[in-house]
């Protein structure tokens, strides 16, 4: 491969996290065959309960095939089971439903040739008119209030600087993960901040993370363990994660979470005051209530999802110092 | 990091203070005039006294002199003038830059170190316009004081006209603003601090409140307050006569008008007191 020889980047795994999708593994494998740039191994990591996924991987003879015994909702343990024994330059990581163009995992690489690059995220087009320009400037970013921009979609023109990846499309420096002691697993249910975790934790140890459109996959969303996207669970536990996730990685003491815990609970009010509006603007009782009642749900979610972050968060630091992290 | 402005002269008031505060962090700047010394509307502008002024802290030769003709035809949008007008002006400040700062000549950068370093992370981020934030001045007071635009609990309010930075080359769509240019925007709170923004409007960056621009907007003697109300974009917009009663009222009347800040229903009504000793000894 001429690509191998011109970055500082020599080798390279590429891990893919699954549940229950087997035929989105096999596409996403087929595409992974036909890389430019050719990675040194291949690992599915699988948390499927039945071998649909094992038989499409036997297909491969070149990839690896892992099984992560605790199931659905542990995708950071799927993660790290995948670089457990790995001794590449650089893990890449790609959703199963995310389908990657040729030169994808060689664009991804480009960026290590600076030292100080830990970690590169590159481009998902999910197909939403107007995604390429939506969002520049403001790519991956932690924002000051805590909350976290994604507009993983743009296309800057060029290489931009970011604090987060989206898990679907993103690869690490091994030794830099390992130095921060490896991934860890504390975002439960929809998985919600799990890809997130790695990332903060780079950043606070003096890492560059970024973002480059050049490195493309083509996501096209498959089905969900359980529930819908934006359901009830989904804002429920991107409220609970997103606490967890601030207050590990930065923690409690970094201005994020205080400034987190008002931004959320300004979106309790605006949300249920939201709720209020609809209803004065719907005809009929039935329609009023349905307002009042949509808009009042969401901010209970978000409240009770942010309280229970702050309970799962001094769990987890608790398990943080009791036990070591996975991937270590 | 090319780094070169332009200013519209026309405005004497605070020009000094201005073109000082970045003067030497730019390589060039672009002066944009009307050829027969008038205002977009056609009114007479204090051009003269307003490129004397440019020229007299221009100890390094950086500024450029562009006439032009900027008044505007019968029914023609007096923004839209001065769009073209600032259209003309960044496209010669362009040259030969990375990007090209466009502040209006009455306001001030109190640092510059951390102005460059959010231009810096604006540009890493991939934007191509910077939005920094604008603590708004609206009289100064007997005493010396300044009556300076805030919120209902008198906490810090601030205003963003437009970016104040954008990339070389962009385009203008609206005055200062230009819709196509991705923004970097930096307040001196997480929560955007503009009442002319959305209550959830993202922010990027922040900056201690001493670190954001002074727009001394309406810090102006009586005479230069008259021809603004003639010559600014937005003359036909206002009552101007009411306006400058009132301006007058506040100013006269500082506590009476900071007392009663809490009470005050529009947003752009409300003041609080505010000392800016380095301007102490200084005049518009």
């Amino acid at each position: 491969m001429s690509g191998n020889r011109r970055h500082a980047v020599t080798t390279a795994g590429v891990v893919v996290v699954t549940y229950r999708r087997p035929e989105y593994v096999r596409t996403c494998l087929q595409h992974l065959a036909k890389q430019t740039f050719e990675p040194t191994r291949i690992t599915v990591v699988d948390a499927s309960p039945d071998m649909a996924t094992r038989e499409v991987v036997s297909d491969f003879p070149n990839v690896e095939y892992r099984r992560n015994e605790l199931g659905a909702g542990t995708t950071a343990t799927s993660r790290a089971i995948g670089i457990a024994d790995a001794d590449e330059d650089v893990v890449a990581f790609i959703d199963d439903d995310a389908f990657a163009e040729p030169q994808w995992l060689e664009m991804l690489l480009k960026p290590y040739a600076d030292r100080d690059v830990v970690a590169v995220g590159g481009r998902a087009i999910n197909g939403q008119p107007g995604e390429a320009d939506e969002g520049i400037g403001e790519i991956g970013l932690l924002l000051p209030d805590g909350r976290l921009t994604g507009f993983f979609a743009a296309d800057p023109g060029r290489v931009v600087e970011v604090d987060h990846m989206l898990g679907a499309n993103m690869s690490v420096r091994l030794d830099a993960v390992r130095a921060i002691g490896g991934i860890r697993d504390l975002y439960p249910g929809t998985c919600l901040r799990e890809e997130s975790d790695i990332a903060l934790r780079l950043r606070r140890a003096g890492g560059r993370i970024v973002y480059t459109p050049y490195a493309i996959v083509r996501h096209v969303g498959g089905t969900y363990a359980r529930g819908r996207r934006f359901d009830s669970r989904y804002q429920y536990f991107g409220a609970r994660n997103h606490v967890v996730l601030l207050a590990t990685t930065l923690g409690w003491r970094d201005p994020h979470v205080r400034r987190y815990t008002r931004t959320a609970m300004r979106s309790v009010v605006d949300d249920a005051v939201g709720g209020v509006r609809n209803a004065r603007k719907r005809s009929g009782l039935a329609a009023k209530a349905s307002g009042l009642a949509g808009g009042t749900r969401r901010g209970a979610i978000g409240l009770i999802g942010t309280g229970a972050g702050f309970i799962a968060a001094l769990r987890a630091q608790s398990r943080i110092k009791q036990t070591p992290r996975a991937g270590e | 990091m090319r780094l070169n402005a332009y200013v519209l002269a026309g405005d004497p008031a605070w020009v000094e203070q201005s073109i000082a505060s970045y003067y030497e962090h730019v390589s060039k700047i672009v002066v944009s005039y009307d050829s027969s010394k008038r205002s977009w509307s056609g009114a007479p502008l204090s051009v003269d006294e307003a490129l004397q002024r440019i020229s007299a802290v221009d100890p390094d030769g950086k500024v450029v002199l562009l006439p032009g003709d900027h008044v505007g035809t019968t029914g023609e949008h007096i923004l839209t003038v001065e769009t073209a007008q600032r259209q003309r002006a960044l496209d010669a400040a362009s040259d030969g830059a990375d990007w090209v700062v466009q502040l209006d000549t009455d306001e001030i950068v109190p640092s510059m170190t951390a102005f460059l370093a959010q231009l810096d992370a604006a540009a890493a981020r991939g934007a191509q316009a910077l939005e920094y934030p604008a603590r708004m001045f609206y009289a100064r007071t007997h005493d010396g004081g300044f009556l300076e635009h805030c919120g209902r609990w008198w906490t810090t309010q601030t205003g963003f006209p437009g970016p104040v930075v954008v990339a070389a080359g962009t385009r203008l769509t609206h005055a200062r603003q230009a819709a196509d240019a991705p923004l970097y925007r930096v307040d001196v709170s997480p929560w955007n601090r503009d009442p002319a923004h959305a209550r959830g409007a993202r922010v990027h960056a922040v900056v201690p409140r001493e670190q954001a621009i002074l727009h001394l907007s309406w810090v102006r003697t009586e005479e230069q307050m008259r021809e603004k109300s003639v010559v600014s974009g937005y003359a036909n917009t206002k009552d101007w006569t009411l306006s400058l009663r009132r301006w007058r009222q506040r100013a006269a009347h500082p506590r009476r008008t900071v007392a009663l800040t809490p009470l005050v229903r529009s947003a752009f009504d409300r003041f609080r007191l505010t000392r800016l000793p380095e301007f102490d000894r200084l005049d518009p």
